[in-house]
């Protein structure tokens, strides 16, 4: 039905798209696996001429990974945990009990939407030091764990949720905190899911409120692990990219697993990191 | 006993928002009000005199912030545009039959679930003066060979901004936010009725002149929705200008090369972490605070007018 040439002139655009996209993933890949020697010659080869798999094991051992990892993920796991318990509350709240005030705390929750990280950056610092939360696992979790995103995007799940349901278990004598937790939240799941993939990624990818608030390798988090990494292995530029793979991988796997879900959430609440 | 039972409902309501109004007004709302204060203060790593409004007289006649703000700006207008169309463009080639499309789908939104820090390291190995795959390119090409990230002469003039390094970040903010664009404008076009482009047709509309005078005008919920939080993010962007600001060797608090990537959000955590200028710093965030508040409100008077919703 549609013309030819406007045909290839589309697959044409999406694969060059693709391409740019792809290049430096690719890059990272291909770097990760050369000799120091390769890595450091010009012009740079395009695959390597020796795969390398142990410059995966030398990055391991040249800083702490493990234990980075390991509080990236306390960190991610906590931002999830605590999240979806205020969360949940709180949007069931808005959403199904008549809460008095209850318009303009939504009005007040959507106000604080303008409010840039940067401007809360310097008071938090402080508040971290007073409160005695600084180079805590306290410090990389309290503070995210609430977000008016994801109060907004459970409340539109359960007012979707059939308020028949609702009367009918008050006739059995179910109260709010019991119908929230035996109805309400299982038949949520999609939406919990999208909150919970989106706070692990966003919690997993944190970079300056972390590097702030820790400074021991006890409790840094990847990515600020990961610029610290630069710093030592300077110029053994295969050792920085296998690095950075490892960074990335779990997340990149994570998202190829739940990618329905997340671009769905993504094109729903328009979080934009 | 009625009224009883809704004062109960009542504090059950409150008692359930508490845990998530605390954290958002702790750690949120009251710092916002917070920064204020210090921003009256000399505050080095201590609380120090009250200052009135000093730290503000003296960041309007600081160059180095006025720089900062010439340079988001810069950055803002050379990144929300490109992204923006690029991403539409894909859309539109996305929303087409097309085989594979789901797979490309997915790899152009790979680079927004990876992390910045990666992404920039990566990105200043490719940029790399010596042993870069940018210079690899040029080179097989016949092209004199750049320093990139390295190089604070601008592009169009030599003193004046964009600088080769800005120019260089601003090309990988693009190249980040690119999938996320492309996935939302594809969701305002999956949700324009059929119906309406149908009967467009049958009228006579095809091509750039259906896009004109049907789908963009259509899509512009999602447009400006997308505008304004790219402006914002764009205004107060960070990590990626941080790690790839010095120019891919070491930490960038001046937003190396001579400060020609040093923009707003840099500015501040210059201030604030590397001098401990705590109370300079904070009135320099409020101050991108305001900016920030002023453009999502220009934002709205401009395109309020101009954003048609479809019944």
């Amino acid at each position: 039905m549609r013309r030819r040439p406007a045909r290839v002139l589309l697959y044409a655009g999406m694969l060059g798209a693709g391409l740019v996209t792809a290049f430096p993933f690719f890059w990272m890949l291909s770097t990760s696996l050369k000799s120091e020697a390769e890595a450091t010659s010009f012009p740079p080869s395009v695959f390597p001429v020796e795969w390398l798999f142990t410059n995966y094991a030398d990055a391991w051992h040249a800083a702490p990974f493990g234990r980075y990892f390991l509080n990236s993920a306390i960190m991610a796991v906590g931002q999830v945990g605590l999240g979806l318990v205020t969360s949940s509350l709180a949007a069931y709240a808005l959403a199904r009990i008549r809460v008095p005030g209850r318009g303009i705390i939504f009005a007040a929750l959507l106000a604080t939407l303008v409010i840039p990280p940067e401007v809360t950056l310097i008071p938090n610092y402080i508040a971290m030091q007073r409160l005695g939360w600084y180079n805590t696992y306290l410090a990389l979790i309290i503070p995210f764990g609430a977000s008016v995103f994801n109060v907004f995007l459970l409340r539109q799940a359960f007012l979707q949720l059939p308020g028949e349901l609702y009367e009918a278990a008050v006739l059995d004598g179910c109260g709010h905190l019991r119908f929230l937790l035996r109805f309400a939240i299982p038949l949520s799941r999609p939406a919990l899911a999208i909150i919970a993939l989106l706070t692990a990624i966003r919690a997993w990818n944190d970079f300056q409120w972390p590097l702030i608030v820790t400074d021991s390798p006890d409790l840094r988090p990847i990515q600020v692990g990961l610029t610290i990494f630069r710093s030592d292995v300077s110029t053994n530029f295969q050792l920085l990219m296998a690095g950075s793979m490892m960074a990335v991988l779990p997340v990149v796997v994570l998202f190829l697993f739940t990618q329905r879900q997340f671009i769905q959430g993504i094109a729903r609440s328009g979080i934009r990191g | 006993m009625r009224r009883a039972q809704r004062r109960r409902e009542a504090v059950q309501g409150y008692l359930f928002l508490a845990p998530a109004l605390l954290i958002i007004g702790a750690f949120h709302v009251w710092p916002a009000l917070y920064v204020l204060y210090m921003s009256l203060f000399r505050w080095d790593i201590l609380q120090g005199a009250f200052l009135g409004l000093r730290n503000y007289q003296h960041l309007l006649v600081d160059p180095d912030f006025l720089r900062s703000l010439v340079l988001t700006l810069v950055y803002a207008v050379g990144t929300v545009p490109l992204e923006m169309a690029a991403g539409l463009g894909l859309a539109l080639i996305l929303h087409q039959r097309l085989r594979l499309r789901g797979l490309f789908r997915l790899l152009y939104f790979l680079p927004y679930v990876t992390s910045q820090v990666a992404v920039a390291l990566v990105w200043g190995w490719v940029f790399n003066p010596s042993y870069g795959a940018a210079n690899g390119l040029l080179a097989a090409v016949g092209a004199p060979i750049q320093r990139w990230l390295l190089e604070p002469g601008g592009i169009i003039a030599p003193d004046a901004p964009p600088s080769l390094a800005l120019t260089a970040i601003m090309f990988v903010t693009a190249w980040y936010y690119l999938g996320f664009h492309a996935v939302v404008f594809l969701s305002g076009l999956t949700s324009i009725p059929t119906e309406l482009t149908d009967a467009a047709r049958i009228d006579g509309a095809a091509g750039f002149r259906l896009f004109r005078y049907i789908t963009f005008p259509l899509l512009s919920p999602t447009t400006y929705f997308l505008l304004l939080i790219a402006t914002i993010g764009a205004t107060t962007s960070f990590n990626l200008i941080y790690v790839m600001g010095g120019g891919g060797q070491a930490f960038g608090c001046a937003g190396n090369p001579l400060g020609t990537t040093q923009v707003a959000a840099l500015f501040v955590f210059d201030r604030f972490w590397c001098q401990t200028e705590l109370g300079y710093a904070s009135a320099a965030a409020f101050t991108l605070g305001l900016v920030v508040l002023a453009l999502s409100a220009l934002n709205g008077r401009f395109f309020s007018r101009r954003v048609v919703y479809a019944a």
